[in-house]
């Protein structure tokens, strides 16, 4: 009693005071941390009002949405709900990062596992704006868009069927959600937790698209399924907005249509702040065995259609 | 985390968010059309704040970005983030005359895929002004350089080209500069594409533009 502790409001005033004392200082003018700077706050800007949208509409869903309705809409049978969830990701228009609190909110309803994993992989992919983004992307070739949407229906049912087969439950350690239940206090927590996340993708995004240098993506590119598998890591690493990276795809205009493929199709899946997101939000050791499973079902999908187109 | 660092925290970040907003720096960030969402963000961010119940610690992180903005207040793109990508190219499907005028306007991406895609066809004979920032290309030439978003910073492609008789500025400095067409063009060492040449008959240095990007 009467012990002064340094508590977290203290933590805070410092950082503050740290903060406005360097000011100014000469390191942050040096080009690459602005570069750094300007990438980083640029991804948190752009994915910011996905995320609160997100959450809203994942605490609503939480709080307003009845099991029994969600369960009635779904076919009974889990091999046939999946493909039913990856083709109803055509209804949440936003990117990856509002995806992520929905699944979860479907989880603590109840819904089967591989049926909320299913949706939270086609929905980023498979919504109306990104695919509009991707035709506009690509001008003249419809093929780009039909075979994104394919492959990612693909990939996302093929992982929901993964589950059903080998998925444990005891693998998603969700948060402890007892003490929230009203609509806001839900929407807080899930913003504060999925926020730090994105925060912490946007910093590993950002950190990399400063030090790769564009001149190794041309040696790649020259190597057909070395291509592929650049594409795959470079979604993965840039972890660019579903809504954007159609634009980007289309600019490494040195690689193949297939490789481009593989680019739009593991991008919403798996990326660095999703996978941040994903272990925030259902436990890190379920997103150590789903992302990398994900990475590998997404890009074969991609080389599967892309080989058709 | 406790209830009043999570408040303080979430009302730093809306804080920010509607500060780059109102000032209009967040057109260096991310398109000019997202700002009704920030708004929106920003709403629900205080919102947010306003609730009761548990905090987790990962909220620290969101006092990441409100630094970043507050130390650094990086710029829009400039030519470091040039250097590191290769010049952006897309063939349209027409080339219609320019506009009238002398010298006439072309944005810096329509300059290059007329003189690259169209042999320069449409802008011989023109003057014509391009707006964009200096950068130093493969052989240490003099470049033009703007950046085009399509979504925020993250995915920012320049599109470059380089400048004939212009005289040496610093990197990142915003230049108007009008000129005409000439028939060459370099390779850009980062994916091998084509950088085209202007002719430069005169260089005014700019503020930079209120829309950064194109």
């Amino acid at each position: 009693m009467g012990e002064r502790r340094i508590g977290p409001v203290e933590v805070l005033a410092a950082v503050l005071l740290a903060g406005l004392l360097l000011r100014g200082h000469e390191i942050f003018q040096a080009p690459i941390v602005q570069t750094w700077a300007a990438v980083f706050v640029s991804i948190v800007l752009q994915a910011l009002p996905f995320l609160t949208l997100g959450v809203a509409l994942s605490a609503a869903i939480a709080v307003f949405v009845s099991r029994d309705l969600l369960v009635r809409v779904l076919p009974r049978r889990p091999v046939l709900a999946v493909p039913a969830a990856a083709a109803a990701g055509v209804v949440l228009p936003g990117c990856e990062c509002g995806s992520v609190p929905v699944a979860g909110a479907l989880l603590r309803k109840g819904i089967a596992p591989s049926v909320a994993l299913t949706f939270l992989l086609a929905a980023p992919a498979v919504n109306p704006v990104v695919l509009v983004a991707t035709a506009v992307a690509f001008p003249g070739q419809p093929g780009m868009v039909l075979g994104r949407a394919a492959a990612s229906l693909l990939a996302s049912t093929v992982m929901g069927w993964l589950w059903l087969r080998r998925g444990r439950t005891e693998w998603i350690r969700m948060p402890e959600h007892d003490h929230a239940h009203g609509f806001l206090s839900r929407a807080r927590h899930d913003f504060l937790h999925a926020g730090g996340s994105l925060v912490l993708g946007a910093m590993v995004a950002a950190t990399l698209n400063v030090l790769v240098p564009g001149r190794w993506l041309q040696i790649v590119a020259d190597e057909p399924w070395l291509a592929v598998v650049a594409m795959a890591g470079l979604a993965v690493l840039l972890s660019i907005c579903s809504e954007a990276d159609a634009f980007v795809a289309a600019s490494f205009t040195q690689f193949s249509t297939t490789a481009k493929l593989a680019f739009l199709v593991v991008g919403p899946m798996v990326d660095m702040k999703l996978f941040a997101m994903q272990a925030g939000m259902f436990g890190r050791g379920f997103a150590i065995r789903f992302a990398p499973a994900t990475l590998v079902v997404a890009t074969a999908s991609a080389v599967a259609v892309g080989v058709l187109l | 985390m406790n209830r009043a660092a999570a408040v303080v925290i979430l009302l730093l970040l809306a804080g920010a968010t509607a500060r780059v907003w109102v000032t209009g720096q967040y057109v260096s960030y991310v398109k000019a059309g997202l700002w009704p969402l920030l708004v929106i963000s920003v709403v629900l961010i205080v919102l947010f704040a306003t609730a009761k119940g548990h905090q987790p610690r990962a909220g620290w992180l969101l006092l990441v970005p409100v630094l970043a903005l507050v130390l650094v207040s990086p710029p829009s793109l400039g030519s470091y983030a040039a250097n590191n990508a290769g010049t952006v190219l897309k063939q349209a499907d027409e080339y219609p005359p320019l506009p009238d005028g002398d010298p006439v306007e072309v944005k810096v991406f329509d300059y290059a895929s007329r003189a690259v895609f169209d042999g320069g066809r449409t802008l011989r004979g023109r003057r014509i002004k391009l707006v964009g920032f200096t950068a130093t290309g493969p052989n240490g030439e003099p470049l033009l350089v703007r950046m085009i978003l399509t979504c925020c910073a993250a995915d920012g492609r320049p599109v470059k080209i380089a400048l004939r008789n212009a005289e040496p500025l610093p990197d990142d400095t915003w230049i108007e500069i009008v000129g005409s067409y000439v028939d060459s063009a370099i390779e850009d060492g980062v994916n091998g594409e084509k950088i085209p040449f202007v002719d430069v008959e005169s260089t005014v240095e700019i503020a930079q533009p209120e829309r950064p990007y194109e």
